[in-house]
């Protein structure tokens, strides 16, 4: 009996301490899925108005290009005087007053005062006889800078001879007197009888004068433009110009005329795109766009507007290369109305393409032609091949803008590849997003193991395809507050978790 | 967040360390309340020190330990080990196994010394408790990932806390109060009591702890804000009531009221540790950015106090020719590190093939804090030495595969 109670015990005690299998501590593998929140931004029309490119108008989106254009620096304004020589008859003690016709009487620049830049006055005392104690030519209209009249002497010597007329002044500063003639007065003194024929004075002048500075009337002048400063290149992302059709365009032209004459502008804006495809805007001549001359109440500021048909058939092509062509700003003065010009001011100005965001997008796809690489370090390369098992991207989207249409991601680890859905050896993940939506639309772009694969080289190309939906007609864009794209991304990472 | 974490670890390695209690209780699952005796009966019931039971309790010799939690057992340890990748179904089992949260418990009473002096006894003991709990859905997390939109963590469901005390306590009893009710027909009814100095030597406390976690289209949004006090160096006191008859021939029952008036003030080193880290918002395409913000500080606070509420525990004891029964039935009235609201029965008996070799075993029925467990010890009792070993399986009825968590005893005295 006592010793079924020793053995009874002795189990117990076995029982106690009987022992069992510990493991040694190995920690397993397993999946999990981490959901990470990725982006949540809303993109506001409105963000794109940079006041320089993109401007607010009234909630509307405008789109300009604008570009500077001057005019050729004037130099010096070439009038002809004289065009025939003219001659007077010296006769002995006679101080007699006469005058030249000036040839300008009959041109387009009469003036009334100038000064003179560059010119010549060449003079012949012929046929002087030797009692001629002295002969002299004073021309009133012609003026130093101290006020002296152009005096023209005799002294002993003939043939053609010339005076330089550069700093001299040519009638009376802020005269509205217009100079038709050229007044001179003639003194001879010889100890030949009054009367007596003593010579022959001829004067001439070989071509222009040049001035400065005109005033007078000026019913015909062309300004030239300098064309090099007005033309503009333009880059649009690739393939949108086949995409989009602007529907209107409008240009404007500032022009601040430092000239008190009114002028018209001439020439035309040309437009070239990438296709070949040419447009000309002809600028048009009318006093409707007239610009005004310094001296009127705008103060020589004049801005002209042109829109229609021809305008947006100009913007419509999407060119790519814009410039004035053949363009000069001419005086308009059928008033004949007194006026200045300076060379020293030169007549400037903007032009500016504005276009509402008013389009008509086509079904054509966009595609930029250059690849986003995209570089993958080593430890992430390390970390997608051993512990991403698979990635959802779910995005929830917004769409309040009247644009939709497919997008297209293709990746691919050949920096040259051409995106082709059917090659397996490119990733592609397209989805829709469509316009004018007031829910959520919830995208889901998954990427499964094979997928993950493409992440584990060094450097992976992405290029992306967009096709826009067909608007089948036009769109306004416009930039209020409810005009955004709101897009909130999670990730969702099935993630291999292991001891490392 | 370091002292956090090592406070923590501290707290975790205190249930890990081999203790010294009360061994004698623990082959009986705790239902010990009718068979305390000698020195032991000051922290069960002192109604039943008398002088012809006179123990001495020797130091070092007695000594308990071990762990147990609310979950895992071995089998599941050894599952968890064994797999190279765990499928769906190995995580669901692993989750399985929790309810609301992970805990890991330990309350020791650590008996360094004893000694009776007729009705009077004096002992001193320490008193190791602490208990962690995690939430469920930390590890949901870990093995399933942020699946859900929203995760709260409360502390209800995470905490660390922990108290060890030593305590000089003296006790009388064998007070036969019944001749006061003067009823003739009134079993002899005892009552004793025992009043306790008590040295705290460390504790620490979850004061707050909240967290969020919470990611969808939004952003994530984490919030992790962990108040913990700690303090060294404590004082307090506490007192136990005991009464105990028998009814019947063989049949004695008893209650006692422990933890009157109980509590530590903690006057030495006290600290708060801080523990924030708080994010709103966070998108990945801004992680460039400084998205967290993160406090970890600690300060000096003042004098606080530990409260150790009241425990109310009922028994009875029945023994019968070589075999002896108990049951206990404990109801403490608040959560503190040493007392648990929730009520649980014990239930205890001996064997004694020999007068000298007990065989004993318990049986403690789970409930929200605790799985249920077994015990079972043997022993020598030989006047005057009394020694025996214990162990006790959680969740299991022999200590095994299933078991998830065992607690192991040993006592030495000598009794005269």
């Amino acid at each position: 009996m006592k010793a079924k109670y020793l053995i009874f015990s002795l189990l117990i005690l076995c029982l106690m301490f009987c022992g069992c299998e510990i493991k040694n501590f190995n920690l397993p593998s397993w999946n999990v899925n981490l959901k990470v929140p990725l982006i949540n931004e809303h993109y506001y029309v409105s963000d794109l108005v940079d006041s320089v490119n993109f401007f607010m108008e009234n909630d509307s989106i405008i789109v300009q290009a604008s570009g500077d254009f001057e005019a050729n620096p004037l130099n010096n304004i070439p009038v002809v005087l004289l065009d025939e020589p003219e001659d007077a008859t010296l006769l002995s003690g006679i101080e007699a007053t006469g005058s030249f016709s000036l040839s300008q009487a009959q041109d387009s620049i009469r003036l009334s005062y100038g000064v003179i830049s560059q010119g010549e006055i060449d003079f012949n005392f012929s046929g002087m006889s030797p009692e001629v104690i002295s002969a002299s030519l004073v021309f009133q209209e012609f003026r130093d800078n101290t006020g002296a009249p152009l005096t023209i002497s005799y002294n002993n010597l003939t043939g053609w001879r010339s005076v330089n007329l550069e700093g001299y002044y040519f009638g009376q500063e802020g005269s509205d007197n217009v100079i038709n003639q050229l007044d001179y007065d003639l003194h001879v003194t010889s100890s030949l009888p009054i009367g007596t024929p003593v010579g022959n004075l001829e004067i001439r002048m070989g071509g222009p004068v040049y001035f400065s500075l005109i005033r007078g009337i000026v019913t015909s002048y062309k300004i030239l433009m300098n064309n090099s400063l007005a033309n503009v290149d333009v880059e649009y992302p690739e393939g949108v110009s086949d995409a989009i059709q602007i529907k209107s365009a409008k240009i404007t032209i500032d022009v601040h005329n430092p000239y008190s004459f009114a002028c018209l502008m001439n020439g035309q804006i040309y437009g070239r795109n990438d296709d070949g495809e040419e447009a000309v805007y002809n600028i048009p001549q009318s006093e409707a766009y007239l610009i005004h001359p310094v001296n009127d109440a705008s103060g020589g500021f004049t801005r002209l507007i042109f829109e229609g048909t021809e305008v947006n058939n100009l913007v419509q092509i999407m060119p790519t290369h814009v410039e004035l062509r053949e363009a000069f700003f001419s005086v308009y003065n059928p008033n004949h109305q007194i006026g200045e010009m300076n060379i020293h001011e030169l007549l400037n100005g903007t032009y500016i393409v504005r276009t509402p965001l008013v389009l008509e997008f086509t079904d054509k796809e966009i595609m930029p032609a250059d690849s986003t690489e995209i570089e993958i370090s080593d430890d992430n390369i390390d970390l997608i091949e051993e512990n991403i098992n698979d990635v959802h991207l779910m995005m929830s989207i917004v769409n309040r803008l009247p644009i939709g249409g497919q997008i297209t991601l293709f990746f691919s680890t050949d920096p040259n590849f051409r995106p082709d859905v059917n090659d397996p050896s490119q990733l592609v993940k397209s989805a829709h997003l469509s316009a004018l939506t007031y829910q959520e639309q919830e995208i889901d772009l998954n990427l499964d193991k094979n997928e993950i694969k493409m992440f584990t080289h060094p450097y992976v190309y992405m290029r992306l395809k967009i096709k826009f939906d067909n608007t089948n007609g036009p769109v306004s864009i416009t930039a209020t507050p409810e005009d955004y794209i709101g897009i909130r991304c999670m990730l969702q990472v099935n993630a291999h978790i292991e001891e490392s | 967040m370091k002292k956090i974490y090592f406070i923590g670890i501290f707290l975790a390695v205190v249930c890990l360390l081999p203790s010294l209690q009360t061994a004698t209780s623990l082959p009986f699952s705790g239902s010990y309340l009718m068979r305390a005796q000698g020195a032991e009966a000051v922290y069960w019931n002192p109604a039943s020190l008398n002088s012809n039971y006179k123990n001495f309790v020797i130091p070092v010799l007695n000594l308990t330990g071990g762990i147990f939690n609310n979950a895992f057992d071995l089998d599941t340890y050894n599952f968890f080990c064994s797999r190279d990748t765990l499928s769906e179904k190995d995580k669901a089992r692993l989750l399985s196994k929790i309810d609301s949260n992970l805990r890991f418990k330990t309350d020791e009473n650590i008996m360094l010394f004893g000694m009776t002096f007729g009705n009077l006894a004096l002992a001193s003991g320490t008193h190791i408790a602490a208990h962690g709990r995690f939430d469920k859905d930390y590890l949901r997390i870990i093995l399933y990932g942020n699946e859900e939109t929203d995760y709260f963590f409360t502390k209800e469901d995470n905490q660390v806390e922990g108290l060890v005390y030593q305590d000089i306590t003296l006790g009388a009893g064998n007070w036969n109060i019944s001749p006061y009710f003067k009823l003739p027909v009134l079993p002899a009814i005892k009552v004793g009591a025992s009043a306790s100095i008590l040295i705290g030597g460390a504790v620490a406390e979850t004061d707050k702890f909240i967290g969020t976690l919470h990611s969808d289209f939004d952003g994530m949004q984490l919030k992790q804000d962990v108040y913990l006090r700690t303090g060294i160096l404590g004082i307090g006191t506490k007192a136990l009531l005991g009464v105990e008859s028998e009814p019947l021939p063989n049949l004695s029952v008893g209650m006692s009221l422990d933890n009157i008036g109980g509590f530590i003030k903690w006057v030495g080193e006290n600290k708060m540790y801080h523990y924030n880290v708080e994010s709103d918002s966070v998108f990945a395409a801004d992680l460039e950015e400084d998205f967290v913000t993160e406090v970890d500080s600690s300060w000096s606070i003042g004098n606080f106090t530990t409260k150790i509420p009241p425990e109310l525990r009922l028994g009875a004891y029945y023994s019968f020719r070589k075999i002896n029964v108990s049951a206990d039935y404990v109801q403490g009235f608040k959560a503190s590190q040493v007392t648990s609201p929730i009520g649980y029965f014990c239930f205890g008996a001996e064997f004694l093939p020999l007068p000298v070799l007990p065989l004993q075993i318990g049986y403690r029925p789970g409930n929200k804090d605790q799985p249920w467990s077994f015990s079972y010890g043997i022993g020598i009792r030989v006047k005057p030495v009394n020694l025996g070993i214990g162990i006790q399986s959680v969740s299991s009825i022999i200590p095994g595969y299933k078991t998830r968590g065992v607690n192991f005893a040993g006592n030495f005295s000598i009794h005269y």
